[in-house]
């Protein structure tokens, strides 16, 4: 209940010391995990600033409203994910992409024994190596948002499968679906190798007409 | 001295399949989200098919690279000047 020296902005969000000492709170704790979340996804740091920016708005502005049903990193989470689609669309970005499973697993005759490089070495010291980060987060920004969302969520942030579809509106399904293709999608860039061989770059944007569709195994 | 080559050997039918068969689950497979039996299968599959089996290991080696990738941190001035933003902002609306 705000106090009676409170004043209410127009959408109704209270601007007193009690909201924003809740705010505040939040902020402090939260600010560095959905910054990295958003550098991850965005790629560019003043991206990733903006992101923070709209995300703790959003969130101060519907703290009154949040009953605590999922954790409040997940809240924030799927804030920052709207946050994301709206300065996408601000943007007029490109059009979302299918990435067709059937160009991502590797055929028997041909690409099959590819490797990530520098096998001799341990993941941990691959990651020392600042031109294997950058082709991993190269990787990552050549890959469809929705994609992207789900590899960043769950591989990189550390949320379970059913978290990220409370995240994204998803499916557990649609998620492992759409993580099993973005997995094998890094996997390749990471290899410098297309599907089939020396031929166009990998065909993220390839469209498929059952893209979306319940396809067996893996569909969404 | 000339040494004989082998012709490679086609690839088995049934090997390709079931190669296709688990490289669509690979991931569910790493992350635990099969079935005993499954897993069972796919395990051994894998002993017997270098091919896909170097697969998952680079599959499994991109995920990990993804959950070890750090990036760097918000600087303290960042953190001031945006809460200062988002509370001008709330008192603007």
């Amino acid at each position: 209940m705000p106090s009676r020296t409170s004043k209410r902005s127009r959408d109704g969000a209270a601007i007193d010391g009690k909201s924003v000492a809740a705010f505040d709170r939040l902020y402090r704790d939260h600010v560095d995990r959905m910054y990295r979340f958003a550098q991850r996804l965005c790629g560019s740091p003043d991206d990733a600033k903006d992101l923070v920016q709209e995300t703790f708005l959003s969130a101060y502005r519907s703290l009154k409203d949040f009953r605590g049903e999922s954790s409040i990193s997940t809240w924030l989470y799927t804030i920052a994910a709207h946050a994301c689609q709206r300065m996408r669309r601000k943007r007029k970005g490109e059009p979302e992409r299918e990435l067709s499973l059937d160009a991502l697993i590797p055929t028997a005759d041909g690409d099959m024994p590819l490797q990530v490089p520098g096998t001799d070495l341990t993941p941990e010291e691959r990651l020392e190596h600042k031109e294997l980060r950058h082709s991993l987060f190269s990787a990552v920004h050549q890959l469809p948002k929705k994609y992207r969302m789900v590899l960043v969520l769950r591989d990189m942030e550390g949320l379970s499968a059913r978290e990220v579809g409370a995240v994204m509106g998803l499916t557990e399904r649609a998620v492992k679906s759409r993580l099993h293709r973005a997995r094998l999608f890094v996997r390749h860039e990471l290899n410098g190798q297309r599907p089939g061989g020396a031929g166009p770059p990998l065909q993220a944007a390839r469209p498929r007409a059952d893209a979306g569709r319940p396809s067996g195994i893996a569909g969404d | 001295m000339t040494t004989r080559r082998r012709k490679p050997r086609a690839p088995n039918r049934q090997s390709t399949v079931q190669c296709r068969k688990l490289l669509r689950t690979i991931s569910e497979y790493l992350d635990n989200d099969l079935p005993r039996p499954m897993c069972a299968e796919i395990r051994k599959h894998l002993g017997a098919c270098p091919k896909c089996e170097l697969v998952v290991r680079s599959l499994k080696r991109t995920i990990n690279l993804c959950k070890k990738a750090d990036v760097a941190r918000l600087t303290a001035s960042d953190k001031t000047r945006i809460r200062k933003e988002i509370l001008t902002a709330v008192s603007r609306l």
